[in-house]
């Protein structure tokens, strides 16, 4: 049979980059806590027969979030045959905390002293036999960044499944709390297991909620134990957590003291940088410098000089006159030409042209987690999200939406209130993904003149949207609730490695290639035919104007005149978005028949677009395709997370809401303060904005309903 | 006197954390305990970054304010 090893720790601690050393797998790493928000499995390298498990990081056995919650109810149920707990050995104590409740388990333990470069560095020293006789479990010391103690790692964990050896040695608390433990053991022998009655014993003494249910007690046994805490927290003068806590962190002081020597004291470089970077002087304007810096390198020079030549040379000449030449060479039907020049080429070329400035972008965005500054952020935006009702630790999700919605809604999963949590999925796909860049960049350099404000714009809009959405959302009473405490912690800085922020920036490359030859380039054939053929299934003329496509499209325009973007080709365009915001410009790639040249500084596209829409128009256009229902799989993820179709609907529902209030007021309030056109649509747009100034400003009935506290469900 | 007091720069060590919730109970198991050594390193109106042991948490100031430590 199998056997399972799990890997536990403390967030952050390097457990998915131990993962990945041991099974050659590819998990995502980063350096902020929360990266792993679901277990992951694989196999040992060498060895298929031992299964690794890698969980979500956790503090204690207590969990707070759902991904804690993953990580215990997975040590407690499925007990596996091995624990490896992965220990920061530059924070000895408070990683050996989770350490001494991992051995109340009685699964064998093994401990991977992790970071010891980081160790050696600053001059201290652990002595790592001293501490495996104290624990009563194998140390191995290891550096998973560097790669080094690995292989004697893997030896320690094979020789320790095949001995079958004894459970760890279990932390000895004071007399009186023992004496009070045993009280409780003796209520408890017929409700668990005998490997599990020590723990279980000290979870139902602290009054754990999930332990009580689990273990099915009569309501007298129950009455019992509350009667043996009252009695122990009255005979130590102090409440039953903080004996328990107290009691272990005291003996890990002492175990810190006898292993543990600590290299001389000085001011850490991240405590430098953090005096500067999270002040409250420079951490925002420092912010918005590294944001305005990640955009400007990937879209508007590194990324788009890469991504020009891409479009006008690959795409534009070298693909279209081979794949010409070499299908006229053999007399190919002049349709199939069309479907893959025009079609294909033009629709999956188009995504593709994008592909640097995509990975200059995930480059950038991989550099800023690696070096821990992601942490910082949520620190420095929590003074203003929290003005607004919301948590700063929502940013670290609408962070990483910028890469991609999908991860972006499940690194929700690290907020501890469901209310929090449930606005933050609901607004995190309003930051411009990478595959709204694209978009986004194409817009701009057809009506703007590239200009690097207009893409920087719509990271402040989504984060304007988030905010409003916040303090609108906050007031219905199934969302309001004031924002859960803030606690977190601050991974220390390191420099970005090369290989994990390359591997991570190719791996999503790839990613974003394999859905243009997959999901794109089914949707280019899709609108090709669509835009190339009548109802009749005979081919169109060129403008596409009798095409099924354009008819599909023109039955909405209605929908869309108020907004200004009318015609059938940049509603269709919104729609297949839907499918995947490449698609959108996948479908303008093809309906408007500009396979050959598709870039930003394109006559062709200026003079085809400028014709459909003024500027204005296309503004608007862009505001609802950013602000609107994300693709489907982002909105899978909704799912997901949410656990709940309504909530799902209600997620999308407010999504189009606000998108499309958004485009009708910037669209009819431009026309009429720029153009002077004021018409029915003006009016409508200003009751509008009136609406939603209203529902931002209404009080909150409900916030005194919302702050009862909420428990974590498991 | 409560952590929120505290200067950037400052070092304390902790006394007692106040309150029996889930929160308080939080604290404690991210280190937050008597005895551990503290030091402020930045801190505004609503939250701070403070050093506990060798780890480093940010707390806003109603969780810090339970915190009370002596110089």
């Amino acid at each position: 049979m199998k056997k399972v090893v799990a890997l536990a720790g403390n967030p952050n601690s390097g457990k998915t980059t131990l993962f990945n050393h041991l099974t050659g797998g590819n998990q995502r790493v980063g350096n902020w806590p929360g990266v792993t928000v679901d277990k992951k499995e694989g196999t040992l390298r060498r060895n298929p027969e031992i299964k690794i498990q890698d969980l979500p990081g956790i503090y204690s056995l207590s969990p707070y979030s759902p991904e804690e919650v993953v990580s215990r109810n997975y040590l407690i149920e499925e007990r596996p045959d091995l624990i490896v707990d992965v220990v920061d050995g530059s924070n000895l104590v408070r990683n050996l905390y989770l350490a001494t409740q991992l051995a109340e388990l009685r699964v064998p333990l093994v401990i991977a002293l992790n970071m010891m470069d980081v160790v050696e560095k600053t001059g201290a020293k652990i002595d790592v036999r001293e501490l495996s006789e104290r624990l009563g479990c194998a140390v191995v010391p290891i550096s998973a960044a560097r790669g080094t103690g690995i292989d004697e790692l893997i030896a320690v964990i094979q020789s320790t499944l095949e001995a079958a050896p004894a459970a760890p040695g279990v932390l000895t608390f004071s007399p009186q709390t023992e004496a009070a433990l045993a009280q409780v053991m003796g209520i408890l022998a017929t409700h668990t297991s005998a490997d599990l009655l020590r723990y279980s014993s000290i979870q139902a003494l602290q009054a754990d909620e999930l332990t009580l249910a689990r273990l099915q007690l009569s309501a007298n046994e129950l009455a019992m134990i509350k009667g043996i805490r009252t009695e122990l927290e009255q005979d130590l003068d102090d409440e039953i957590d903080s004996i328990i806590t107290q009691e272990r962190y005291e003996a890990l002081g002492r175990l810190a003291d006898a292993v543990q020597t600590i290299g001389p004291a000085k001011l850490s470089p991240t405590d430098r940088i953090d005096r500067i970077v999270t002040s409250r002087l420079l951490g925002l304007p420092i912010f918005i410098l590294v944001m305005f810096l990640v955009y400007f390198v990937s879209i508007q020079t590194i990324g788009t000089m890469a991504t020009d030549w891409v479009n006008e040379v690959v795409f534009g000449d070298v693909v279209p006159g081979a794949v010409e030449s070499f299908m006229t060479a053999r007399d190919v039907a002049p349709w199939l030409l069309g479907l893959v020049n025009d079609g294909i080429v033009a629709g999956v070329g188009a995504v593709l042209g994008f592909l640097p400035q995509m990975f200059v972008l995930f480059l950038c965005l991989a550099i800023l987690e690696d070096s821990g500054y992601m942490a910082r952020v949520a620190f420095v935006m929590d003074r203003i999200f929290r003005r607004f009702g919301l948590s700063g630790k929502s940013f670290i999700p609408l962070m990483i939406s910028t890469g991609c919605s999908v991860p972006g809604i499940q690194a929700s999963r690290t907020m501890e209130n469901e209310r929090d949590r449930r606005l933050t999925i609901m607004t995190a796909s309003f930051m411009p993904c990478s595959a709204k860049l694209p978009v986004i960049a194409l817009i701009a350099g057809a009506f703007f003149g590239g200009s690097a404000w207009v893409t920087t714009s719509f990271y402040f809009i989504g984060i304007a949207a988030v905010i409003v959405s916040g303090v609108i959302l906050k007031k219905f009473k199934r969302l309001a609730a004031e924002p859960a405490p803030f606690v977190m912690e601050m991974p220390s800085y390191h420099a970005p490695r090369a290989l994990t922020t390359l591997k991570y920036a190719l791996s999503k490359s790839w990613a974003f290639i394999k859905r243009a030859g997959t999901i794109i380039l089914l949707s280019a054939i899709v609108i090709w035919f669509l835009s190339n053929f009548d109802w009749s299934l005979r081919m169109v003329e060129e403008s596409g104007a009798d095409s099924i496509l354009a008819s599909l499209g023109n039955a909405l325009a209605w929908l869309f005149y108020p907004l200004g973007f009318n015609n059938w080709q940049s509603i269709v365009a919104t729609i297949t978005g839907f499918i995947a915001k490449e698609n959108v410009v996948n479908t303008l790639g093809i309906v408007m028949n500009l396979g050959s040249g598709l870039t930003e500084e394109s006559p062709e596209l200026l003079q085809a677009f400028g014709a459909l829409l003024n500027t204005h128009g296309a503004y608007s256009f862009l505001l609802f395709n950013m602000l609107c229902m994300p693709c489907f799989a982002a909105v899978g993820a909704i799912k997901t997370e949410m656990a709940s179709t309504k909530w799902t609907l209600a997620a999308v529902a407010w999504q189009m809401g606000l998108a499309y209030a958004v485009s009708l007021i910037y669209y009819n309030l431009a026309q009429w303060f720029v153009n002077g056109i004021f018409g029915l649509w003006t009016v409508a747009a200003i009751a509008v904005l009136i609406l939603l100034v209203a529902l931002l400003l209404r009080p909150n009935r409900y916030l005194a309903l919302g702050q009862k506290k909420e428990l974590v469900s498991a | 006197m409560p952590l929120t007091l505290l200067r950037p720069g400052e070092k304390a060590t902790i006394r007692n954390i106040a309150g029996k919730d889930e929160i308080g109970c939080r604290l404690r198991t991210m280190g937050l305990v008597e005895g551990a050594a503290t030091e402020l390193i930045t801190s505004d109106n609503n939250i701070m970054l403070v050093k506990v042991g060798e780890c480093r948490l940010a707390l806003d100031k109603g969780m810090a304010s339970r915190v009370i430590v002596a110089l």
